[in-house]
């Protein structure tokens, strides 16, 4: 192939385009692994102390990384409802490495999974696993950014987890917000999910939710959007919870699962399915009983439904801008996160409100429905305003109060 | 394993190219051994399951190719390539379109058999194709000899099994039994990187950015200007990631010293349909062409018949492309529009052609339109979602444009049209001394740029590089991988 004048050899060209390569990649590399916008190598540094943007980004980077640092003896597995309200600094866990592994929209699949890569380190002696109905969602292997290659299978997995952090320190997206934070131009709401051992801190919160129009905008949206008209397929995540259970209760790991205390509005989605969400939670029963029949130290609290804390009057009724137990519909805040540690590992306790947390056993699981059942016909006979469109599969949108 | 993964870049591709050349340096043989080890490999990746398809498949055309070429009555000779079209055809039909027979009968007939549980071999309709090229060759005495460890590595030549370009025995046999090919050269890799960073740009830094604006026109019913700019984003799209994909294949290809001629050659300046085919995917127009047009008669019978054989050929043209009514429309369509266009040129033939600049800009306008409407069938889900589409475009869905779309998608969209229509494609700026290409089509680019080996390039493509490096940790799957 004959060269146009001004060339140079090919051979020159191909080291150009090698060099003006290597050497960009290197720098970009350099800048936001020392960056670390996402916190995906942080531990016990400086960094966790910076303000970052109230939605951390790919945090299954930074909580897998975490987790094989900080080795927990206690850990909360499930999805958002428990990654924002299980507190990681319980006073009774005084003393203990406790760490919140939960994942916003994770799945079973997820939670067992995480389980399993911190246990390479150190097997966790607690499990606290928030559990819930329709707990699964469309992709088996969840609504996250958790990259399976982020889970510690070998002994390598510090080298490893090294290449897999410059790899990912070569993306668009983190030099974006790596200049931005060097730029003076980030935004500086709260710390890091980190600094609170995985736990989403309530500065964070107060932002999204502020910036989403508060919880009276939530409930409005879940008010509006009514029932849902399909029940999930909640085999799948049955599934993992008896292989998650199994394998660690082998090793003489701690379970405490709970079902979560959704806002009795967001119970009422189920309506329609409620004959089946009861099959769920009989199943559940019924896995648990067996479990505890192998030798297991697991048990299981009902925390969802219709008590005192679920039931809590709505930002439209009360004409405030939040609530005391919840953020919204479906998340709760750290006190009742509180409560339910409270009542799983100091059931005695007299603190909480008594009709706040069922145990429930294969001896009280149909009394325990009946109840659910009555108290779900009082709530939605007692708040007519607020449930008019959970009675059907699926309404139409009507006025609502503001 | 796509082209554009850490695993491939960093991993397999110079583990394979290094052990290429020191082996080569030794012996051809075993180079060319090592490529096909590499090729079936690389295969595995993707499915271990898909393998045995592909050896069945590769052997048994080798044993039907080598008896076509050993026989001498021509009978036995048609009654082996017969036997080896059949298989061919039967196991493409069983692979892609079982399930499709079985759905259609169901619908049209009121029956509920179920559906079969298939793998689909990744590539099936490219190494098929390739392979059919061959026995008809072998059949018309167009090939002599041929030796099964070349037959075997030109099958499953990885860099064009899973989307192309179809490889044809002619270009490719000559090369791999070129000693020279076997030697690396600054020229072969500093022409193959580069045809693998514009591909890589056009697929990681347009056509991908492409997809929202495409999304939204294609979920649900559209509005007028969501349907017109989603069709428009994916008219781009799609040719922004299948040539950015044909550009990554020759440009592995020719690393390793071999020349896969190119696919595409600025399609959307084509000025009629006809001329749109000799510029969209060329590897298949021309099997198509040799391979089916021709052989059911072409334009040797009049033309009711050159008619009739452009619509067959079209319609099967579009089953290639995948199992579903869509794509049979898109290819219907797009024979229609042969038929139109012949029928409008033979009532005409006796004026002058126009050569003014609004004729050959409405001539381009027209065709653009054209292959657009058709692209909608081409890539809504089924026929319903498309006739949405449609509908939207005729303004039936009302006209907001209705959406949150940020300033880099339409920005994208501007970028990739401008590149599309007025700048000189990869083959016209990187192999414009190749002879072999000398007398494409005109591109009626407005800038004469030239690829040069020189600093300011290779500054340019390295920068460029490193733009696709950066957007990998989010890429989508290459459109024509699913064929």
């Amino acid at each position: 192939m004959p060269l146009s004048s001004g060339a140079i050899n090919f051979r020159a060209y191909c080291w150009t385009v090698t060099v003006t390569a290597l050497c960009l990649v290197t720098a970009v590399v350099a800048m936001n692994y020392a960056v670390d916008p996402y916190y995906i190598h942080q531990w016990d540094t400086a960094l966790l102390h910076r303000l970052s943007p109230a939605q951390q980004k790919i945090v299954p980077w930074a909580k897998t990384y975490a987790a094989y640092r900080y080795q927990p003896e206690i850990v909360y597995i499930g999805s958002s409802r428990a990654e924002i309200g299980l507190p990681t600094n319980f006073e009774l866990f005084k003393g203990k490495r406790v760490f919140n592994l939960a994942l916003s929209g994770g799945t079973p699949d997820d939670a067992v999974d995480l389980l399993k890569h911190t246990s390479i380190f150190h097997r966790p002696e607690i499990v606290v696993w928030g559990v819930e109905y329709g707990w699964l969602f469309a992709d088996v292997k969840g609504n996250t950014d958790f990259n399976r290659s982020l889970m510690a299978t070998w002994p390598f997995y510090p080298l490893w987890r090294t290449l897999l952090n410059v790899k990912r320190s070569l993306a668009l997206d983190m030099t974006r917000d790596a200049v931005k934070i060097l730029a003076g131009l980030s935004e500086q709401t709260c710390l890091p999910i980190l600094a609170s051992y995985g736990q989403k801190s309530e500065q964070c919160l107060e932002s999204i939710m502020s910036a989403e129009g508060g919880a009276a905008e939530a409930f409005a949206k879940a008010m509006k959007n009514g029932s849902k008209a399909d029940p999930p397929d909640y085999a799948i995540s049955m599934e993992q919870v008896a292989q998650g259970t199994l394998e660690f209760c082998q090793y003489g790991t701690v379970f405490r699962i709970f079902i979560q205390p959704n806002h009795a509005l967001s119970e009422l989605q189920h309506v329609p399915q409620w004959e089946d969400r009861e099959n769920w939670e009989r199943a559940l029963v019924a896995l648990i009983d067996a479990r505890r029949q192998q030798g297991c130290d697991i048990r299981l609290v009902d925390f969802s439904g219709f008590n005192s804390i679920t039931t809590e009057a709505i930002p439209q009724k009360t004409g405030k801008k939040t609530m005391q137990y919840y953020w919204e519909q479906s998340h709760y805040r750290s006190g009742v996160g509180e409560k339910i540690l409270t009542k799983l590992f100091s059931p005695d306790s007299s603190t909480e409100p008594s009709d706040f947390g069922v145990e429930l056993n294969g001896k009280v699981i149909e009394q325990h429905l009946e109840n659910l059942r009555n108290a779900r016909d009082r709530y939605i006979e007692t708040h007519p305003q607020e449930t008019k469109h959970f009675q059907a599969k699926k309404s139409t949108p009507e006025q609502l109060p503001e | 394993m796509v082209f554009n993964s850490y695993v491939f870049l960093f991993l397999f591709l110079p583990i394979v190219l290094a052990l290429f050349f020191i082996l080569g340096r030794k012996n051809e043989q075993w180079a060319a051994y090592w490529l096909l080890f590499a090729s079936l490999c690389y295969y595995v990746s993707w499915d271990y399951r898909y393998l045995p398809i592909l050896l069945t498949s590769m052997l048994l055309n080798y044993a039907a190719c080598s008896r076509i070429l050993a026989v001498e009555q021509v009978r036995r000779r048609k009654i082996w390539l017969t036997a080896a079209l059949v298989f061919n055809l039967l196991m493409l039909g069983y692979f892609k379109y079982a399930n499709f027979f079985i759905a259609t009968i169901n619908g049209l007939a009121g029956k509920e058999m179920s559906l079969l549980t298939l793998l689909l071999p990744m590539g099936i309709s490219f190494f098929t194709f390739t392979q059919i090229a061959l026995l008809v060759d072998a059949y018309q005495g167009k090939i002599r000899a041929l030796h099964l460890d070349t037959y075997l590595l030109l099958v499953s030549y990885f860099p064009y099994i899973v989307a192309g370009p179809i490889l044809h025995h002619k270009d490719m046999l000559p090369q791999f039994a070129d000693k020279n090919n076997y030697r690396p050269t600054a020229t072969n890799f500093a022409v193959g990187v580069t045809l693998f960073v514009f591909g890589a740009a056009k697929k990681l830094l347009i056509a991908d950015n492409l997809v929202p604006l495409v999304d939204v026109a294609f979920t649900d019913s559209p509005q007028f200007l969501q349907a017109w700019l989603g069709l428009f984003a994916y008219t781009l799209q799609l040719y922004f990631d299948f040539s950015g994909y044909s550009d990554m294949a020759i440009g592995v290809s020719r690393l390793f010293g071999f020349q896969i001629p190119f696919n595409f050659n600025s399609p959307y300046k084509a000025s009629s349909v006809s001329d749109f085919w000799l510029r969209w995917h060329i590897s298949l127009s021309r099997f198509l062409r040799n391979y089916l047009y021709i052989p059911l008669g072409g334009n040797r019978n009049g033309q009711v018949a050159r008619y009739r054989n452009l619509i067959v050929t079209m319609l099967l043209g579009g089953l290639w492309h995948g199992a579903n009514w869509t794509f049979v429309i898109w290819g219907g369509l797009h024979g229609l529009y042969l038929c139109i266009q012949h029928g409008w040129q033979s009532l005409r033939r006796h004026k002058a052609e126009s050569t003014s600049r609004l004729a050959a800009f409405s001539n381009r306008s027209l065709t653009f339109l054209a292959v657009m409407i058709a692209w909608c069938f081409f890539r809504a889900p089924n026929v319903t979602s498309a006739f949405k589409v449609l509908a939207g475009l005729g303004g039936m869905n009302g006209f907001s444009l209705g959406t949150d779309l940020q300033f880099l998608e339409y920005t994208v969209l501007a970028l990739g049209a401008f590149i599309a229509f007025y700048l000189p494609n990869t083959n016209e700026l990187i192999l414009y001394l190749d002879s072999r290409f000398a007398n494409t089509p005109d591109s009626f680019s407005i800038l004469q740029v030239r690829w040069v080996p020189n600093i300011r390039w290779g500054v340019a493509v390295g920068v460029l590089l490193v733009l696709c490096l950066l957007t990998m940790e989010q890429t989508k799957d290459f459109i024509y991988a699913q064929f």
